[in-house]
């Protein structure tokens, strides 16, 4: 493996691993999930999953340590 | 119990490779220890600390974390966790290893491992050192890991109900009252370490006043425009920041600038007002925008904190040991060695707080029981490094500056005259146009009694980065750079606290009278933020104007607090491995808690019986209130209404300490009660885990896949199960 194969790897994982730990992909995670739970029902927009994830994270703050 | 059987993994073979290989990293550890400790009397490379602390990280996480994770704790990678079993799609759901470590990470570190070893600088680099190493590796990371894999065996229960569970209701009640009263302290200790790194700094000010519509920009802009793009958003708040900070050094040398000068009492009442309205506003305007932020400005500066320190192997100008060690006669806090210098640095090595987070969201999410030791132990050690770091860059200051800087106002008086006479006096030397000069180069207006931890660390951050990128000429930026970082991880702590705590009061409200529990009650919102606030606030006013310095009064308490919740931590964890029937390895958290108790109670015992009026709140109080009945003044007070203001606060900080070691005192005893029962009766206690229920999932259980674990995700991949399915890739 080229030295600029290897640096491109490691760009893609490292913007792979920010988008995960920032939650971007659980929209994607939630139509997977959607699709074989209830396949007849139209799951909600991004939109609509962003605002009722945030809404619900409104009950719920997350915890931050000193 | 059933849990032994993940043991039964085949025991890979000892080979000369890896032998030689940790027997060099002992070595380098050993090396790196031995230098620091043979080290009198002329300044020392910090690349040796380097090596002490990651040479011991290295060993302990070989060795230490692996036998309490197959030994005393038993995981099995073959029972499913509560993400694989419940898996709601919103608190649990199996989470990739390293992405839940950033997320843990990101949870536990904050503000505390940077401000502690700051303080605890006083003492000279070497006691401080110690302690964060050694107790990260023997408390502070198997408390973490241990609460992790206990919570994660009960479907992710909080420490309260571990504490009404496992140790019975009085432990229970014990611990919300201690969880509630650290919050509090602790959000009143942090904001004065904002407070005072702002207080007359137009520079600083602006920059962090800017953080406010910039979160709120980012707000708006997630919501409507760009749904769910957290990234390419945070990106853009980042770049406003920096754009922030520099704007900052405009408005410092323009006519804006004395708009922006404020006192302290002013800039509480801003604080107050801001963590008042940031925690009733949705959370998607301020809070998670600003959390974003925070979160990654964190994990940038310690990247660069840590190849700053790597690269310049700057020389450390604070001693080994200092003679206030021994004398408890320092400026920066009162009380000698032990046990204040564990006071002091709790988080980096031993904080109860991250019990909360080990009990909360993170054992939800992951994804394999052999993970536990990964996050659990690898997090909290990745925090204590943290902590090392922060000491160099207090270290790196001539201790002549560090006094300038740390001691109380009342001490060092305000100009640089008077604080270069008051460090003559301690026994270090600064002259005033030294001190000038620093204060210029880094854009302030002065250095003198910045206490708090944050502007030392800030001139320290300053001086490491700028031999990396910028040289001298970069200081201001740099120094105003690592003040916003610090600041902004504090606010959202504030915010974020605030709602915290407001949620546990409303929860208790609720039992008395019902409508208090409804979380969307808005008058009840109101009221419930309004006394978190207030709680809070009325010791940030107190701290900032107390006579005797806010640091010094306040941040032992605050030490007390965070430790009093980590005796709770352990506490639940002994007791659950002696109701497992694991009596044998129980040591493994009781000699923790035992050096825990210890500590915190001698330190409790001084702070309310001592007779030195500089260590004991009570003996404060009387030798105060004795000279106000005669109507005389004592110095640092200046009249007699500091007088009456220095008794109030010693009687609050005396009941305070009274309170904090009594709940030590009755989770220890509720503890005992529980273990003694235990142990007396015949055959096994009823177990409280959750029924064993196999595992579908394969996942590697540390960072790196081992050839053990390639062999089995290919397995899983051929049988098509889908086992590997969420876990993430795993390319290597």
């Amino acid at each position: 493996m080229t030295v600029a194969t290897k640096v491109a790897e490691l760009a893609r994982w490292t913007g792979w691993y920010l988008k995960e730990v920032a939650g971007e992909h659980d929209y994607d995670r939630y139509v997977e999930h959607h699709m074989r739970a209830h396949p007849d029902a139209p799951a909600l927009s991004r939109r609509e999953f962003e605002r009722k994830r945030m809404d619900e994270r409104q009950i719920r703050p997350g915890q931050r340590c000193c | 119990m059933s849990t032994d059987t993940g043991s039964a993994t085949p025991a890979r073979k000892i080979t000369p490779r890896s032998v030689i290989i940790w027997s060099l990293v002992a070595i380098v550890g050993a090396v790196g220890w031995g230098a620091l400790a043979l080290s009198r009397g002329e300044t020392i490379n910090a690349g040796w600390l380097l090596a002490a602390a990651l040479g011991s990280y290295a060993i302990a996480y070989r060795f230490y974390s692996k036998f309490i994770a197959k030994r005393v704790l038993g995981v099995d990678k073959r029972r499913a966790t509560p993400a694989e079993r419940i898996n709601d799609g919103t608190d649990f759901h199996v989470t990739d290893r390293r992405v839940l470590y950033g997320h843990h990470f990101a949870a536990i570190a904050g503000a505390g491992p940077l401000v502690g070893p700051v303080l605890a600088a006083q003492f000279g680099f070497l006691p401080g050192t110690i302690w964060i190493v050694a107790g990260a590796i023997f408390a502070g990371c198997v408390q973490d890991m241990v609460i992790l894999f206990f919570s994660m065996r009960r479907n992710g229960r909080s420490l309260g109900q571990l504490a009404r569970d496992e140790i019975g209701p009085v432990g229970g009640v014990a611990a919300l009252i201690a969880v509630f009263s650290i919050m509090i302290i602790l959000l009143a200790v942090l904001a004065l370490v904002v407070v005072n790194a702002l207080a007359e700094s137009p520079w600083g000010t602006f920059s962090i006043a800017m953080t406010i519509p910039i979160a709120l920009f980012m707000g708006i802009y997630m919501r409507t425009l760009r749904p769910g793009k957290v990234i390419e958003t945070t990106f853009i708040g980042v770049g406003l920041l920096l754009l922030a900070i520099v704007a900052g050094g405009w408005v410092d040398q323009s006519s804006w600038a004395d708009a922006w000068t404020f006192s302290p009492q002013t800039l509480v009442i801003f604080l107050m007002i801001y963590g008042f309205v940031a925690s009733v506003l949705p959370v998607w305007m301020l809070l998670a925008p600003r959390d974003y932020l925070s979160t990654f400005m964190k994990i940038g500066t310690i990247v660069l904190l840590a190849v700053g320190v790597a690269v310049t192997l700057p020389s450390m100008q604070n001693g080994a040991i200092s003679k206030f060690a021994l004398s408890g006669e320092g400026p920066v806090f009162a009380g000698s060695l032990f046990p204040f210098a564990f006071i002091t640095i709790a988080c980096g090595a031993l904080s109860g707080f991250h019990s909360l987070i080990s009990s909360g969201t993170t054992p939800k999410m992951i994804a394999k029981e052999t993970q536990v030791r990964f996050i659990g132990y690898g997090g909290m050690m990745m925090e204590s490094f943290v902590a090392v770091m922060a000491m160099i860059a207090a270290s790196v200051l001539t201790p002549g500056l560090y006094y300038a800087m740390n001691a109380p106002a009342g001490l060092v008086g305000d100009t640089v005259q008077s604080a270069s006479a008051a460090v003559t006096q301690l026994g270090f030397v600064i002259s005033p146009e030294q001190l000038q000069n620093i204060a210029n180069l880094v854009g302030e207006e002065s250095l003198v009694a910045r206490t708090g931890g944050a502007p030392t660390l800030a001139v320290g951050m300053a001086q490491i980065f700028s031999g990396l990128i910028g040289g001298s000429g970069l200081m201001a930026f740099w120094y105003h750079f690592a003040i916003m970082f610090e600041a902004l991880f504090i606010l959202t702590t504030v915010d974020a606290g605030t709602r915290v705590g407001r949620f546990m009061l409303q929860d208790t409200l609720g039992n008395v009278w019902k409508p208090m529990a409804r979380v969307s009650w808005k008058p009840g919102l109101w009221v419930t933020s309004a006394i978190v606030v207030g709680g809070w606030g009325y010791f940030l006013w107190v701290g900032v104007n107390d006579p005797l310095g806010g640091i010094y009064q306040l941040f032992p308490l605050f030490g007390i607090a965070n430790q009093l919740l980590a005796a709770v931590a352990l506490a639940v964890a002994t007791t659950c491995l002696i109701k497992a029937g694991k009596l044998k390895w129980a040591w493994v958290t009781a000699i923790p808690l035992a050096w825990d108790a210890v500590v915190t109670l001698t330190a409790s015992w001084q702070k309310i019986f001592s007779a030195d009026p500089a260590l004991g709140f009570f003996a404060q109080r009387a030798r105060f209130s004795e000279a106000l009945a005669q109507g005389e003044v004592l110095p640092p007070a200046e009249n007699l209404e500091d007088m009456q203001q220095v008794v109030t606060n010693a009687t609050v900080d005396g009941v305070l300490s009274i309170l904090f070691a009594s709940m030590i005192i009755i989770v220890l005893l509720d503890a005992f009660r529980t273990w003694y029962k235990v142990l007396s009766a015949h055959g096994p206690v009823p177990s409280t885990e959750d029924p064993y229920v196999e595992s579908k999932l394969v996942a590697p259980a540390g960072l790196f896949v081992t050839a053990e674990e390639k062999a089995e995700l290919r397995e899983a991949e051929l049988v098509g199960a889908g086992g590997a399915g969420g876990a993430g890739k795993d390319e290597t």
